[in-house]
């Protein structure tokens, strides 16, 4: 049962995190977010960027940030599945009886950082297929619960292809978010430089515990979805699909597989989030538009046509997106109301603020600024 | 819901309807106008008078097409309602708090609340107007072009039914314009009128045979006017059927000028006009026989030119059009039997003008069977009859065979 001190507690929490991460992580607004709400939502993220963009420093900070445990496994071509969740081994008692302890391996933490994880053989990467989505692991027939909230974040190099193994499709689906990292701007290398310069020491303070992030998690689950806006989702995910009965045009030329019902599931738990993150209490249109590229570029195959037209995943998603738009006549985004002054807030709840781009900012009265209107990940 | 943001609603709903109404009746326009583009289209290709009946087709399609836009198209919900105030900024919160009016879990109330906020922060920011009246470019253009159009061709067909313009059958093919379809060369209108003696008779004109005009005098009177059409360039062509007791005195045109296609002094009963150059009237005058005077006599040979325009400039001549020659050459051959003086059937003296071809019968006995003869080759040809005879009946009745 949701209530009132969740929601002002959500809203305290989230607005420290980022604050919290902000201080280790220069820029890199948008990945930040996406990855808090995918925490928050439950799911896993692949993190696509080329190396020294911040990867790794991220996820420790949020590690530190959340207080929870934090593991790193470095994906070689030689590790095996063993090296990921762990193995018996044979122990000798002090009276030298030889028998088998379980040895848990480095995914028995809360949050997994999977470093190149494209590097793996892909036996090696399947043994995170179970944790993934059941957090669980079984070992010689015996299963594990994982440690709960569980959050894997994947990274992996978009060049040096050479010897890596691409994800296969039901690993790829099992990641809520996939994100590009970009290069920092000139703004943000010179910061990162300056801030590196003093210190390579990671700052970030805890600003909630794992009970928090569940709790977190079960208030944004309440947040209510119209049926106009789920109808709207679902059929965002079906028009990826070139032989649905609402496959988009788009993906009739350029898409051979679409996304999967966890796409909708992603979509819908994300989005909720991202509501609550903008102070609001239902989903929007702009809420699942956002939310798409993420959760799809990563679900969809190309065809031919499309690899050969150098036609990307989230080139077809603006053009499904598009077709959505005249499908149910929505209007282009409107500008989201200046609340300046004479804002009634009956309750205390205050909108949760953020300094990525595009997120209301919540000055110390309480005056919400106008919010840009203008997708949150964006697309290569 | 508070009074006031009920209030509200009630006036974006009333918005709404303005907007409906307006799309329906634009919408009704569009179809009205072009049903009455179409149907004006067609009476006027067809030559059939058509502006009412356009008219009022038009506008019953324009009242029962704005009627079913307004009751079935754009009709809307309270949902709907909703959705279009959502529009104005409110990220779905009036849908979702529609959605969730009856439930009173803490979220929904919370909802609510946020809602209704930023509904009151919408409607001050707006001045009171969430919803703008918006038409689609759509609606204006079909209206825009089909008015125009629909009213624009009611006009041709109104004046194309007071007759001020043609209709297109007729642009299409009038010789003046010659577009008509396998019509290349303009067109004149010969017209034949019959005049004179009726005597409680009636005159008839007949159809057209073997190329001609059939004009005739007979007891039924159907009409006494028939018109020709003749190529430019072409020629004129009309028989006369006379009835019994009648005959032709002439042909004569509106300016007097009489046509006798051949042997002069005899009243022909064919017409000919050849390389015919403007629209022209030929009046046939009949003239009924005086039992006493004019049978057997001067029928149709006037050696005197009795009967005959002293002004006359026509003389007959083969086929053409103007008369040459001298109107006293008879067309009797020499070697032609001179009747008796009297004959079996009468009191009057045996002449060449009452005698018939064997020049001893007067031809009041047998003028109808040689009448009939000639009617007979004139229909038919003169195949099977002696050259002779058929020299005899042109010369006599003053025909061309």
């Amino acid at each position: 049962m949701v209530t009132e001190k969740n929601i002002a507690k959500f809203s305290e929490q989230c607005k420290n995190i980022f604050a919290q991460i902000e201080r280790d992580v220069i820029g890199q607004k948008e990945i930040v977010e996406g990855t808090i709400i995918a925490m928050i939502a439950g799911g896993n993220v692949l993190l696509e960027g080329v190396p020294g963009v911040g990867k790794t420093r991220l996820v420790r900070s949020l590690g530190r940030v959340f207080s929870l445990p934090f593991s790193r496994i470095q994906f070689t071509p030689d590790l095996m599945p063993a090296d990921v969740t762990g193995t018996n081994i044979v122990v000798k008692d002090d009276k030298g009886n030889s028998s088998f302890q379980f040895q848990p391996g480095p995914i028995f933490s809360n949050i997994i950082l999977a470093d190149e994880i494209n590097r793996a053989t892909p036996k090696t990467q399947s043994a995170l297929l179970e944790a993934m989505q059941e957090h669980t692991v079984t070992v010689m027939g015996v299963s594990r619960k994982l440690n709960e909230p569980f959050f894997v974040l994947a990274t992996q190099n978009p060049i040096e292809q050479d010897g890596t193994y691409p994800l296969p499709e039901a690993q790829m689906d099992r990641f809520m978010f996939k994100l590009i990292v970009k290069n920092p701007s000139l703004d943000e290398l010179m910061n990162i430089v300056s801030l590196t310069q003093k210190t390579m020491a990671e700052v970030a303070e805890a600003a909630c515990n794992g009970e928090d992030l569940l709790e977190m998690r079960a208030t944004a689950n309440q947040i209510p979805v119209a049926d106009e806006v789920l109808r709207y989702a679902m059929t965002l995910c079906s028009a990826t699909h070139p032989d649905s009965e609402c496959a988009s045009q788009a993906a009739k030329k350029y898409v051979r597989l679409g996304a999967s019902p966890r796409a909708g599931q992603a979509i819908i738990s994300a989005a909720k989030v991202k509501a609550l993150l903008n102070g609001r209490f239902n989903v929007s249109y702009n809420d699942i538009n956002s939310i798409a590229y993420p959760v799809l570029r990563h679900r969809m195959k190309m065809n031919f046509e499309a690899i050969a037209g150098r036609v990307t995943p989230d080139m077809v998603i603006k053009m499904i997106l598009d077709e959505m738009a005249t499908l149910f006549r929505l209007e282009p985004t409107a500008r989201t109301l200046d609340l300046s002054e004479n804002t009634e807030q009956p309750m205390s709840a205050e909108p949760i603020m953020a300094n990525a781009d595009g997120v209301e900012n919540v000055d110390a009265n309480n005056e919400v600024k106008e919010k840009k209107s203008k997708r949150r990940f964006s697309k290569k | 819901m508070e009074t006031s943001q009920a209030e509200v609603i009630k006036k974006c709903r009333n918005d709404l309807q303005k907007e409906r109404i307006i799309k329906s009746v634009l919408c009704g326009m569009a179809a009205g106008f072009a049903v009455m583009f179409l149907l004006a289209f067609i009476t006027w290709i067809f030559e059939f008078k058509g502006l009412w009946l356009s008219l009022g087709l038009g506008v019953a399609a324009w009242i029962g097409a704005a009627l079913l836009f307004y009751f079935v198209v754009f009709s809307f919900t309270d949902m709907e309602v909703m959705k279009r105030i959502d529009r104005a900024g409110l990220d779905e919160r009036m849908i979702t708090m529609y959605q969730l009016r009856g439930d009173d879990s803490y979220m929904a109330r919370r909802q609510r609340e946020d809602a209704s906020a930023t509904f009151a922060a919408a409607v001050k920011k707006s001045g009171g107007q969430l919803i703008k009246t918006k038409i689609t470019t759509a609606i204006i253009c079909a209206a825009s072009i089909a008015c125009p159009f629909g009213a624009g061709m009611a006009v041709v067909t109104a004046l194309s039914d007071y007759d001020v313009i043609p209709t297109l059958y007729e642009l299409c093919s009038d010789s003046n314009f010659g577009a008509g379809s396998g019509s290349t060369a303009p067109t004149y209108t010969v017209t034949y009128k019959v005049s004179g003696e009726e005597d409680g008779g009636l005159l008839k004109i007949g159809d057209a045979e073997d190329g001609a005009i059939l004009v005739s005098s007979s007891e039924d009177n159907t009409d006494k006017t028939k018109t020709d059409k003749v190529e430019k360039g072409g020629t004129a062509f009309a028989k006369a059927v006379i009835a019994d007791g009648y005959y032709i005195e002439k042909w004569v045109d509106e300016n007097g000028v009489e046509y006798f296609p051949n042997a002069a002094g005899y009243q022909p009963i064919v017409f000919t006009k050849d390389n015919v150059q403007k629209n022209m009237t030929v009046n046939v005058v009949f003239a009924k026989y005086d039992d006493e005077a004019d049978l057997g006599y001067n029928y149709y040979y006037d050696p005197d030119n009795k009967n005959k325009n002293p002004d006359d400039k026509d003389h007959p001549d083969d086929n053409n059009s103007d008369k040459d020659g001298d109107p006293k050459d008879s067309p009797i051959p020499d070697d032609m039997p001179v009747p008796p003086s009297q004959g079996p059937g009468g009191g009057n003296p045996a002449t060449p003008g009452n005698t018939i071809i064997d020049g001893e019968t007067q031809y009041g006995e047998n003028f109808d069977y040689f009448h009939g003869l000639a009617m007979d080759m004139l229909a038919n040809g003169t195949d099977g009859y002696p050259p002779e005879l058929v020299a005899a009946v042109e010369a006599y009745f003053g025909i061309l065979l």
